[in-house]
């Protein structure tokens, strides 16, 4: 049985997904490569879209969202979270 | 009750008789390192709260604005500038505020490092029961107000709190495998000796002064440890 992701392991595989798809990808895109809920999807995007991670796009055939240059950041710093959290017992 | 303290009163360079020469001062400029590296860390450490709302982050980072402020507020008293100020005044003015602002920030230094201690502490918990905190707290400050020995029991008190990070560190070692746990685990161990230290530096300036010293070098660990980790790619 896998082991149950973290809040900032699921931030890392939604911005990942979104990134992969070259900043276009519809939701249930994400919902497969991120592995997630519906309900828990749409929590986290509206999250992500709250902390300027990510962005809206509404185009004529759906939503789509696209990566904020604080969404590029994270990913970039995304293993020096992870080795902080891990080094000060914090994860 | 509420005792003067009996301890003397060096650890803000007032009795500073037993203290070798060459460290005077340079307590104050150890003690506000100290506080400035605490703050890098906590601000960096609310970054990543702000991020991934997580409250173990959030509490760790808190826990080191209260020491962060504890070690400020000892080095300032410690400033030779305030003593020889106030000193002066004292003599030209009969107005003796030393004492009073010793008693003063001595408990402020205290209740500051205590709070930050057991936040720290307290971000280590899977499962955080904050009433428990704040009792425990309360009956800290209780015993410590009551005490004769005040700081000599807050030191002691601050040095088993380490101990248990040093007991949790390992444990997060021996779980990750992650050599940066140990360095940080040594750390405070290092802190959690330097408060003993203090506690045998209320009678004697050598420990005192080693104390100061072990104190530094400790946080010099974690923030070598933390710059490791952020020039790491």
């Amino acid at each position: 049985m896998s082991k149950k992701r973290d809040r900032i392991q699921v931030i890392y595989d939604i911005l990942n997904a979104v990134k992969e798809k070259d900043g276009k990808i519809k939701p249930t895109n994400i919902l497969y490569k991120a592995n997630l809920s519906p309900q828990m999807l749409n929590e986290y995007l509206k999250e992500l879209i709250g902390k300027g991670l990510i962005k809206e796009n509404n185009a004529k055939d759906g939503k789509t969202y696209s990566l904020e240059n604080k969404g590029f950041e994270f990913l970039s710093k995304y293993k020096t979270i992870v080795d902080f959290l891990e080094t000060f017992g914090l994860n | 009750m509420f005792n003067p303290i009996k301890e003397p009163n060096f650890f803000f360079g007032l009795d500073t008789a037993t203290v070798p020469a060459w460290f005077k001062g340079l307590d104050g400029a150890i003690q506000l390192t100290v506080a400035i590296i605490a703050l890098v860390l906590a601000i960096y450490t609310f970054k990543i709260y702000k991020i991934s709302g997580k409250k173990k982050p959030f509490y760790f980072g808190t826990g080191f604005i209260f020491v962060s402020l504890s070690y400020f507020v000892w080095a300032v008293l410690n400033m030779a500038i305030i003593i020889n100020i106030s000193r002066y005044l004292c003599r030209e003015t009969h107005i003796c505020i030393v004492d009073i602002l010793t008693d003063i920030s001595i408990y402020i230094h205290m209740a500051l490092l205590m709070v930050g201690l057991l936040l720290i502490s307290f971000s280590t918990f899977k499962k955080r029961n904050k009433e428990t905190y704040i009792l425990a707290f309360f009956i800290i400050a209780l015993v410590l107000a009551l005490s004769k020995q005040t700081l000599m029991f807050f030191y002691s008190f601050s040095s088993l709190l380490l101990l248990y990070l040093v007991i949790h560190y390992v444990r997060n070692y021996f779980k990750h495998k992650n050599t940066k746990t140990l360095v940080v685990g040594s750390a405070f161990l290092l802190l959690s000796i330097a408060n003993l230290e203090l506690v045998f530096g209320l009678t004697d300036g050598f420990d005192y002064t080693i104390g100061n010293i072990l104190t530094l070098l400790a946080f010099l660990l974690i923030i070598l440890n933390f710059v490791y980790i952020l020039m790491k790619k």
